[in-house]
């Protein structure tokens, strides 16, 4: 499953259209904090710091359904803690995805 | 502590066997080489503590804990680092240790395993005497979890994808299998009188030669099952 | 009635642990952080928590550092996107429970059991 999708939140909120709604509400909110501090941390090439962005942005991945772009971040967060970042451009266009996903709900 | 190793080499067995030396109240009363023959052992007595292997030839650990059905806590004993995360999804499972053991890890796996047993006592030898630790079911219910006493369960009935828990003033039904419930009841408490039904030995009322009498429920009793109950009547 | 903590490095995973927690009779949540340091003190005043829900990567320190710093600890069960840290875990004694997000309700509950 590439795409970004609300399966997860909707199977597990079943019924409760409250908890859905505040769920998508919060992860609206934060998304686009994280989503910069990547981005900033990245430009200033301090990878291990961008690996702990990366790592927080996995929570968000795999809320949204995305089992490529969780195992992209897994190997992403791996390499940044090696000291390089060759997979910034594949993590960037997950993150991509995931805005106007999330822009759309 | 009772405990038993099982581990298909010998010198595994001897390095553990080494490890529980000198400490006290730890008696290992057999060791196997056969995840087989350590089944058939359990499924005559009971022990605290059994020292296991996940790599045994043509049986996997985690094949065994879910195959045994006794109260005892498992500890692992591997080469393998990778199953940890597999190992946490069974409760029976008190630690995964990785070879080589230092004696200060296995000993901490010791205390754990004491203090463990101290908040829950193990279940008397005695297979018919006392209360046993956990008297509870946990059942989800509407997405609610529900804890019902072992004791107040009637029987268990399968109906397709669901079953029908029956107590006293309720049936509660659940989605869930016959099998799976089945794990999670004690043994000496419910019996399978038939493929779809597990009874709870303790209420019954009467008993006929196919069926028996649970508060105003006819239960069938399969041919296939009679041997059991009629052994567990004769132990009553 | 038990009592949970949840520790989480962000709001939308305490929301999830929050709401499945919610739909356990039983179990009420007495606090929710997002900063270890504001747990550690929390829980070292209230020494009547039950269940501690913690995950492992924390912004200011690593779970099993904030584990080390809590005595008397609570029965703890870890949630968290690694998967590599299980076996870390079984070095902790109260740990009763590793569960990998995103969370699974049938998991949860497993784990709440356990406690």
């Amino acid at each position: 499953m590439n795409q970004p999708n609300l399966n997860y939140i909707e199977d597990l909120a079943g019924d409760d259209i409250l908890f859905k709604k505040k769920l998508i509400l919060i992860i609206k909110e934060e998304f686009p904090l994280e989503k910069k501090a990547y981005l900033t941390s990245y430009q200033s090439s301090n990878h291990l710091e961008t690996a702990e962005m990366v790592h927080k942005l996995k929570n968000k991945i795999s809320m949204l359904g995305m089992e490529a772009g969780y195992e992209l971040a897994q190997d992403y967060e791996e390499e940044l803690k090696q000291g390089s970042h060759m997979r910034h451009q594949a993590f960037a266009e997950v993150l991509e995805q995931m805005t106007h996903f999330i822009k759309s709900l | 502590m009772n405990c038993i190793i099982v581990d298909d080499q010998e010198s595994a067995r001897l390095v553990v066997r080494q490890l529980c030396d000198g400490i006290e109240d730890l008696d290992i009363i057999e060791e196997f080489s056969s995840a087989i023959e350590a089944i058939k052992f359990l499924n005559q007595q009971t022990v605290d503590v059994i020292f296991l292997d996940i790599h045994m030839p043509g049986f996997t650990g985690f094949d065994f804990v879910q195959t045994i059905n006794n109260a005892a806590k498992i500890v692992l004993i591997t080469s393998d680092k990778s199953k940890a995360i597999e190992a946490y999804e069974y409760e029976a499972i008190s630690d995964y240790l990785v070879k080589p053991i230092s004696q200060e890890r296995f000993n901490k796996s010791i205390q754990k395993l004491k203090n463990t047993l101290r908040r829950s006592p193990s279940i008397p030898h005695d297979i018919l005497s006392g209360q046993l630790p956990g008297n509870d079911l946990y059942i989800n219910i509407d997405r609610r979890l529900t804890k019902l006493k072992f004791d107040d369960i009637l029987f268990i009935k399968a109906k397709g994808d669901y079953i029908d828990v029956k107590t006293h003033k309720e049936m509660y039904v659940v989605h869930s299998t016959l099998k799976k419930i089945k794990d999670k009841l004690p043994d000496n408490i419910f019996l399978q009188t038939h493929r779809s039904y597990i009874i709870n030995f303790t209420k019954i009322i009467d008993i006929e030669d196919n069926s028996v009498l649970i508060e105003k429920n006819v239960i069938p009793i399969s041919r296939s099952n009679r041997p059991e109950l009629i052994r567990r009547l004769n132990l009553l | 009635m038990k009592k949970c903590v949840i520790v989480e490095d962000d709001l939308a995973a305490i929301e999830v642990v929050r709401f499945l927690a919610a739909q356990i009779e039983g179990l009420s949540v007495v606090g929710a952080f997002t900063s270890a340091q504001e747990a550690l003190d929390f829980l070292n005043i209230r020494q009547d928590v039950d269940i501690l829900f913690l995950d492992i990567h924390l912004p200011e320190m690593n779970g099993f550092t904030f584990l080390e710093a809590l005595k008397p600890s609570p029965k703890v069960v870890l949630t968290t996107s690694d998967k590599n840290m299980a076996l870390t875990a079984y070095d902790f004694d109260l740990v009763v429970d590793y569960l990998v997000k995103p969370l699974q309700k049938d998991r949860f509950m497993e784990a709440v059991s356990r406690c």
